[in-house]
């Protein structure tokens, strides 16, 4: 009796690790915007509700790797985190080239990078401020007050009476980011972002706008 | 606003010395027994002295249950100093400390009362070149004190005073004298402790007070109250508040304190009083076909609104320095770094010390927040932060460890060698 032949299909998926809500909403609505722009993009974005260090992203994959009913490989691992949170909190900088080899080496990840946002990505919000004071129903001219970004967009949302929570808050930022021109955001911070566009298949955008 | 940036405090119960440098938020973080309460009762102990009367203080400097049996510390007095700064251009030193009352039968010295035996107040102007400390109130025994009387003066004029009385507040009657802000200001220092560990059904219920011996029934709970007046008179605060606890539970849609008057109780025109109004939180979540009262949910929702609360009305109130004691009891870790958020948007000048048992915590701040309790052979209470030079070194063993900051810190506070030389090695001296 010939022996039924069963043929599973790989997955071959992108995942983005991020640290807080607000990470979560822009990279999800980064990857719409490349795949409205004519790109195949795929890629599961993973809060990580916290700096995404090795062992965050480990659980993460293995995670994704007992959920999916088909074997998975990781085309591209990506870590997003604010550059300044080695310098608010207790955060040691990982050894990020062993972090990429144990990835590489333990979760058939092909390949991998950061994406850091500098110092944070309220300072990414803050490239379309002219969007954000409009979802905010803020006077156009209202000057930003704080010491950085982060204290900034809060100060804007306090403006409104709303706590800007980047790590518990998503379904009070969400309708304000999704106001947010992603596209201006993503121009402001493609060199940021080459690399993982470049993984992500993302190819030649400026020349599509 | 007043800021208070350290406190000292020596020689009560197991606290031979305790010195914290007060962030905005401050933690001391220890496992059980490590003395988290009795530096925090130390802290509330100084600042209510101040405050107390000298009979009532004659009271506290012979209570038995803050009087330290430790070998090492019994028979030393009680050490309190405050540092800070009374505006932007002035900072000041305060301190006192008392002898314990000795209560044993064979005693021979004269020592049936505990008596304050030093006092110091100390100033400094940022502005000139040399900023220097100017001393006005010198005390060198119970019933020695000078003070400075004028701005030309110096530090030598003698006032009279009773050994449980504080120089400070004697000079709070001198209308007349030229730094009689600052001593008002030090004087009504506020500090408030934050109850997180009662039942936080006892926030919404209506108290019962004991009153001339009779019970009395006042009804009200100070949080329904208080957020029924936030709402009616500061909109701002009392919809970020609700931002804020929609936030930490998203299940809750809106929240509404309400006044449930007593209009149609029946009253005799002649009546001596009526009964005072009540108040309520109502409170609607999602998947509920009906609105209900706060007070039903879960305890951790309860704690948390009790909490963001308790730190609105103290900015309000303009106290100095909060105090809450494990601020992760029945809250889930993910909700901490929020609510810990949270707390600093409320915060504004007032600042926060707590205690907590939470690993988890640790990552949420930065190193000289982190108030480490480390053990001590004599049984003393000694909590440290991280030497800035070692905290990269101790990221780096939690990290090869696969530990969070937090699990690397508690094992060290647990299996740490009394008085060893990583002690020494990791953290700071006082």
């Amino acid at each position: 009796m010939a022996r039924k032949k069963i043929s599973k299909q790989i997955n071959c998926i992108n995942v983005i690790f991020v640290e807080g809500d607000a990470d979560e909403i822009l990279f999800n609505r980064l990857i719409q915007y490349y795949r409205l722009m004519g790109f195949d993009t795929n890629g599961i974005v993973q809060n990580t509700h916290g700096f995404p260090d090795e062992k965050n992203m480990r659980k993460g994959l293995k995670k994704l790797e007992l959920e999916s009913k088909n074997p998975v490989v990781f085309n591209a691992v990506v870590c997003e985190y604010d550059t300044d949170v080695f310098v608010k909190k207790i955060q040691l900088e990982p050894n990020w080239k062993k972090v990429e080899e144990n990835l590489k080496r333990n979760y058939s990840v092909s390949h991998f990078c950061r994406i850091e946002a500098k110092t944070s990505i309220e300072d990414w919000m803050l490239d379309d401020i002219e969007s954000l004071l409009k979802a905010l129903n803020l006077p156009s001219d209202t000057t930003t007050k704080g010491r950085d970004g982060q204290e900034k967009v809060k100060n804007l949302f306090k403006k409104k009476n709303i706590v800007y929570d980047r790590h518990k808050g998503k379904e009070k930022i969400k309708p304000i980011l999704d106001k947010l021109d992603i596209s201006k955001i993503r121009d402001a911070r493609k060199k940021e972002l080459k690399e993982f566009e470049r993984l992500l298949g993302v190819k030649n955008l400026d020349d599509r706008n | 606003m007043v800021a208070l940036n350290k406190i000292t405090i020596r020689g009560f119960r197991n606290i031979e010395k305790f010195s914290i440098d007060l962030k905005d938020i401050t933690s001391l973080l220890a496992p059980n027994n490590y003395g988290k309460s009795n530096a925090m009762t130390a802290i509330a102990f100084g600042f209510q002295f101040i405050k107390s009367l000298p009979k009532t203080r004659l009271g506290m400097m012979g209570d038995q249950s803050w009087i330290s049996i430790n070998k090492e510390i019994a028979g030393k007095p009680f050490v309190f100093e405050e540092e800070g700064a009374i505006d932007d251009n002035t900072d000041f030193i305060y301190g006192f400390s008392f002898e314990w009352k000795r209560n044993r039968r064979n005693d021979k010295e004269d020592l049936s009362e505990g008596q304050i035996v030093s006092e110091y107040l100390q100033v400094r102007s940022k502005n000139g070149e040399k900023p220097k400390f100017t001393k006005l109130i010198n005390r060198t025994s119970a019933n020695k004190a000078m003070y400075v009387p004028s701005p030309t003066g110096r530090c030598n004029k003698e006032i009279l005073i009773e050994s449980s009385e504080l120089v400070l507040n004697k000079l709070y009657n001198y209308d007349d004298l030229f730094y009689h802000d600052s001593i008002e200001i030090i004087k009504n220092i506020e500090i408030k402790w934050i109850d997180t560990l009662a039942n936080p059904e006892s926030f919404f219920m209506p108290h019962m007070l004991v009153k001339d011996g009779k019970r009395q029934l006042i009804v009200e709970s100070w949080i329904s109250k208080y957020l029924y007046e936030l709402k009616q008179n500061d909109k701002d605060n009392f919809e970020l508040l609700v931002s804020a606890i929609t936030n930490l539970v998203p299940t809750i849609e809106m929240i509404d304190p309400v006044v449930i008057n007593n209009i149609n109780l029946k009253i005799d025109d002649d009546a001596p009083f009526e009964l005072p109004d009540q108040y309520d939180i109502i409170v609607k979540e999602k998947n509920n076909n009906q609105q209900t009262r706060f007070q039903l949910l879960s305890t951790g929702s309860m704690k948390i609104l009790n909490l963001l609360a308790a730190v609105i009305k103290s900015q309000k109130d303009g106290v100095q320095l909060l105090l809450v004691e494990e601020l992760e009891n029945s809250i889930h870790p993910r909700l901490l770094q929020s609510l810990l958020s949270s707390i600093s948007d409320f915060l504004g000048g007032t600042k926060l010390l707590f205690t907590s048992h939470s690993p988890n915590l640790a990552k949420y701040l930065s190193a000289p927040q982190l108030y480490i309790g480390l053990p001590s052979e004599k049984g003393f209470v000694d909590f440290r932060t991280l030497k800035p030079s070692k905290v990269t070194h101790v990221l780096k063993i939690a990290s090869a460890g696969e530990m969070s900051l937090g699990e690397y810190l508690f094992d060290l506070m647990l299996d740490l060698e009394y008085d060893s030389n990583s002690v020494s090695e990791l953290f700071a001296k006082y």
